[in-house]
C-alpha cells in the first residue's frame, strides 16, 4: 500500500530535500519536514532505523497470537516480554542462517546492563525454539487452573530458574529408549514439571516415547500431559510438557 | 506519549536523509558524532541510557524520540508505543 496521495509522503519529502543538500535547506523546508513527520492524522507512519529487517521482525513477533495471549495472561507490564521478543527474533535469525548476527546480539545482551539469570535463560530457551510453546502452555495453565496473573508470572520465573533440571531436549541421535529413560529419571526425581522438546527428525521419536509412557500409565497420579506440534520458522517442532498433578498453584492467588 | 496509530513499517534511512530529519526535529551533532538537542546536550537513549551516536540512531514514528539501535531497545520501543 502506498500512502494516500493527499498526504505528505515523508520518504519523498526527504528524498527531495536530499537532492537540495543539507547546507542549502532553508527553515521553511525543515518546518515542512517536521510537520509531515509529526502529523497526527497520517494513515501510514514509518520508523527510520538502520536494522529495518530486525525491527520489522520484532514488530511481527509482537502480533503473534501466542505472545499476545501470554502478555494478557500475565496481566501487567513485565520486564521479560521485551526479551521474549528478542529471543524469538534470535530464533528467526538462526533459522535464516544468520548465525554470526545471532552470536553478536547474544553477546551484546549477555554483556549488557540487562543481563541477569532470567534474561539469559529466556534467550537460551528461545534459541531452542521452544519458548512460544512454553508461553502457550502457561496461558492454558492459567485458564484451566483459574490462576492469578501473579501466579503465572511466578510460574514463568520458576520454569526459567529450574530449566536445566526439567528440560529434556531430544537430540536427533536419541532413540526412543533413551528419551523414555530421560523422562523417567526426572519422574523419579519428582521434579514439578518436565519439558520434552524436539525438532524436525527427532519429532516422531519424541512423540512415540511419550505415547508409550502414557499408554503404560507411567504419568497417572503424578503428571498431567500437555503436548503440542507446530511449525515455527519452517521447522517442525514438538513439545510434550508434563506438569505435576499437585502443582501447588491451585489457589487463585498462586 | 500515547501509542502510535497507523504504524506501517520500519524502513532504512540513509545517513544523508537521517541528518536532514534530525535537523528538522531540532537536533544536531557534536564533534564526536553524538546527537545533541537544541541546548547542545547529548541526547540520552531512554532504553540503553547511553548517549545516542548518529550511526546508531533510530528515529521513531510520529515523534521526536530517538534511540540507540539494538534489538532490546527496538523491542522496548515496540512494547511501549506499538503493542496493544
Amino acid at each position: 500500500m502506498t500512502p494516500d496521495n493527499t498526504e505528505p509522503d515523508i520518504n519523498k519529502i526527504l528524498a527531495n530535500a536530499a537532492i537540495i543538500g543539507l547546507e542549502n535547506i532553508g527553515k521553511r523546508t525543515f518546518d515542512t519536514i517536521k510537520k509531515a513527520w509529526l502529523r497526527i492524522d497520517i494513515t501510514s507512519r514509518y520508523g527510520f532505523t538502520i536494522t529495518q529487517d530486525e525491527a520489522n521482525t520484532l514488530n511481527d513477533i509482537a502480533k503473534n497470537p501466542t505472545y499476545i495471549a501470554f502478555k494478557s495472561a500475565i496481566g501487567t507490564k513485565s520486564p521479560f516480554t521485551r526479551f521474549i521478543k528478542v529471543g524469538l527474533l534470535l530464533y528467526e535469525l538462526n533459522s535464516r542462517g544468520e548465525k554470526d548476527r545471532v552470536k553478536e546480539i547474544r553477546s551484546e545482551i549477555y554483556n549488557s546492563q540487562y543481563s541477569n539469570r532470567y534474561v539469559q535463560k529466556i534467550i537460551h530457551i528461545a534459541s531452542t525454539g521452544v519458548l512460544l510453546h512454553i508461553l502457550d502452555y502457561l496461558t492454558y495453565f492459567k485458564d484451566t487452573n483459574k490462576l492469578s496473573d501473579y501466579a503465572i508470572r511466578e510460574e514463568f520465573k520458576r520454569i526459567l530458574r529450574i530449566w536445566q533440571e526439567i528440560g529434556v531436549p531430544v537430540k536427533k541421535e536419541d532413540n526412543e529408549t533413551t528419551i523414555k529413560n530421560n523422562i523417567q529419571s526426572l519422574i523419579t526425581k519428582k521434579v514439578p514439571i518436565i519439558i520434552v522438546y524436539a525438532s524436525e527428525s527427532a519429532v516422531p521419536r519424541a512423540h512415540l516415547a511419550i505415547a508409550d509412557l502414557s499408554n503404560k500409565k507411567v504419568f497417572v497420579g503424578k503428571y498431567i500431559l500437555w503436548s503440542k506440534n507446530l511449525t515455527l520458522s519452517g521447522f517442525n517442532q514438538f513439545l510434550g510438557l508434563l506438569y505435576a498433578s499437585d502443582t501447588g498453584l491451585d489457589s487463585p492467588f498462586g | 506519549m500515547a501509542k502510535v496509530d497507523n504504524f506501517k513499517e520500519f524502513v532504512y534511512i540513509d545517513p544523508q536523509k537521517k541528518m536532514i530529519l534530525l535537523k528538522a526535529l531540532g537536533y544536531d551533532l557534536d564533534a564526536r558524532g553524538f546527537v545533541v538537542d537544541n541546548t547542545r546536550r547529548r541526547v540520552i537513549c531512554k532504553y540503553t541510557r547511553r548517549p545516542v551516536h548518529f550511526n546508531e540512531a533510530s528515529i521513531l514514528p510520529g515523534s521526536t524520540v530517538i534511540i540507540n539501535t539494538n534489538p532490546v531497545s527496538l523491542s522496548s520501543y515496540i512494547e511501549e508505543y506499538l503493542e496493544n
